[in-house]
């Protein structure tokens, strides 16, 4: 059990944020405040019922998804869904996890069998490399990226675009229900990121998302995807991380011509 | 509490492995104790001792009040598993590495090669190309106008053969082969600022290959390394695509050879009239 830093809330260990007042520091111990440390009486007369008024509840239109959804915490949504932003995240996390993941793939793999990774590596610069560039590089990122979302319930993406992935009681869903819902959306998302057949899953997965309010791999994998409401603050981080996606694309082009 | 302690100790071995990484401790130890299997070895334990004892201090963030390991992991732990992998290949790599080094140092004892001779402002290359061979052209550059450099060599070492091609071509020495000019030797040939040849010289082109340990990962991946660089100096100074390309298909235990009238014939050397 850990409590919230902001409200003091009790929170489960694997809870990203308060449901209360959706801070995201938790500490081992409640805050201790003068009012908590009045007599019993007087706390009593205090109590609130908890404030419903914090909590975004779902619109009916996802009442088929709203009782394993559970509740939303304040400053964030869960509906209507916002596909591009999820887009424009996920595309972020495969650039950026992808060249990390194949950056660590690389050390190593050049570190113990440098002949071995030359000849693996070059493949990508024979006929269809490109195509196999984007494919492997897709699959090292959504595995990676699906890590670190399980464990935080964020990533690079999700965090500049303002999302959340979490289970339907709001916790964090692990490192490895993380990577597998990663694959699913590689697979049934991204079509294996192969050119024209990606255009054709995505589409498939946007109709999905915009009817019924969730992807097929979070209803299977009991994930929900919180978002922030859309402000200045938000628009501005959705330019920062479109502005990131063009300088790493950008670096890469830079590093393939090297 | 103890997530401060453990990302403290996290960045804490991180930093003394890449320390260790970046000093050069075989070379303090080799410049002090002239031993080389000595300060490599030494080099090892010392990465190793600290890999494993940061590692075991990690593991034990990993291990609860009942002897079972913790399931509830964070990103640090990501982030750490992620790091060690590299470091750990890093260590496996000054392993192999060291070995190679050690078989290397033995082996270039043995292709030490020939010293150039110098005959007013002519100088002799007859024989293996070698750290020696290098040496001598240094002094002999050094103290001497040196106007033609004439080769004879079936080869030897591509890093010395290029160092003394870059002499050749700072001093703009005219090369001149009679005979064989074979592999690393005609390296040399083409830095000349004139490259004379008799008719019935042969130039010889074939991959390179690691004088150490040909068969490991190492050595093969030298063997490539050295094969690119020559091919692209030798691309660099005249020598045409489809000798380089017959060339990149010639195992290093073979020769592809060239006439000195084709070269003339191609417009990359000049006729050498006796």
């Amino acid at each position: 059990m850990k409590y919230c830093s902001t409200c003091s809330e009790p929170a489960q260990n694997t809870m990203v944020m308060c449901a209360q007042c959706g801070a995201r520091s938790f500490s081992d111990m409640p805050h201790v405040t003068p009012a908590s440390a009045s007599p019993p009486e007087v706390i009593d007369d205090q109590i609130q019922p908890v404030n419903t008024g914090n909590i975004n509840t779902l619109p009916p239109k996802f009442n088929g998804n709203a009782s394993g959804v559970g509740v939303v915490p304040e400053g964030w949504l869960a509906s209507p869904p916002t596909p591009w932003r999820r887009y424009a995240a996920r595309m972020l996390d495969i650039t950026f996890f992808g060249y990390l993941g194949f950056a660590v793939i690389g050390f190593v793999y050049y570190a113990v069998a440098p002949y071995s990774a030359d000849k693996f590596f070059s493949i990508f610069s024979g006929p269809g490399g490109t195509v196999l560039d984007l494919v492997i590089t897709a699959l090292v990122g959504c595995v990676l990226s699906g890590a670190v979302i399980g464990l935080s319930g964020s990533s690079l993406g999700k965090l500049l675009f303002g999302l959340m992935v979490v289970d339907n009681n709001g916790n964090k869903i692990g490192a490895v229900q993380g990577m597998q819902r990663d694959i699913a959306v590689y697979l049934r998302g991204l079509g294996l990121a192969i050119p024209l057949v990606s255009l054709f899953t995505l589409w498939i997965a946007y109709s999905k998302l915009k009817e019924t309010g969730s992807t097929s791999w979070d209803t299977d994998k009991n994930c929900v995807v919180w978002h922030r409401p859309s402000g200045p603050g938000q628009y501005l981080l959705n330019v920062i991380g479109i502005f990131i996606l063009i300088l790493l694309n950008a670096a890469a082009r830079v590093l393939n011509a090297m | 509490m103890p997530k401060k302690i453990k990302f403290v100790t996290i960045l804490g071995a991180a930093a003394a492995l890449i320390a260790l990484i970046l000093l050069p401790i075989d070379q303090y130890v080799a410049n002090n104790s002239d031993n080389l299997f000595r300060s490599l070895v030494l080099e090892a334990l010392i990465y190793w001792a600290v890999l494993i004892i940061s590692g075991a201090i990690l593991i034990s963030f990993l291990v609860d009040n009942d002897g079972d390991f913790v399931t509830s992991l964070d990103l640090s732990d990501l982030a750490a598993g992620l790091m060690y992998a590299c470091f750990i290949a890093y260590g496996i790599n000054l392993v192999f590495s060291s070995s190679f080094k050690i078989s290397n140092a033995k082996n270039l004892k043995k292709y030490s090669g020939v010293a150039a001779i110098v005959d007013d402002n002519w100088v002799q290359i007859n024989g293996p190309i070698g750290d020696l061979t290098l040496k001598s052209v240094n002094q002999i550059a050094y103290s001497n106008d040196i106007k033609v450099v004439e080769l004879h060599s079936s080869g030897g070492l591509i890093a010395s053969a290029l160092s003394v091609a870059s002499i050749i071509d700072r001093n703009k020495i005219t090369t001149v082969v009679k005979g064989e000019c074979a592999s690393a030797c005609v390296l040399i040939a083409v830095s000349g600022k004139q490259l004379f040849v008799s008719p019935d010289a042969s130039f010889g082109f074939h991959n390179a290959s690691s004088i150490s340990q040909p068969e490991s990962e190492l050595g093969k991946y030298n063997s490539m390394v050295a094969s690119k660089t020559m091919f692209s100096f030798l691309k660099k100074n005249g020598i045409p695509s489809d000798i380089i390309k017959k060339a990149e298909s010639t195992p290093a235990n073979q020769m592809y050879y060239v006439t000195g009238a084709d070269l003339i014939r191609r417009g990359i050397a000049i006729r050498l009239n006796e």
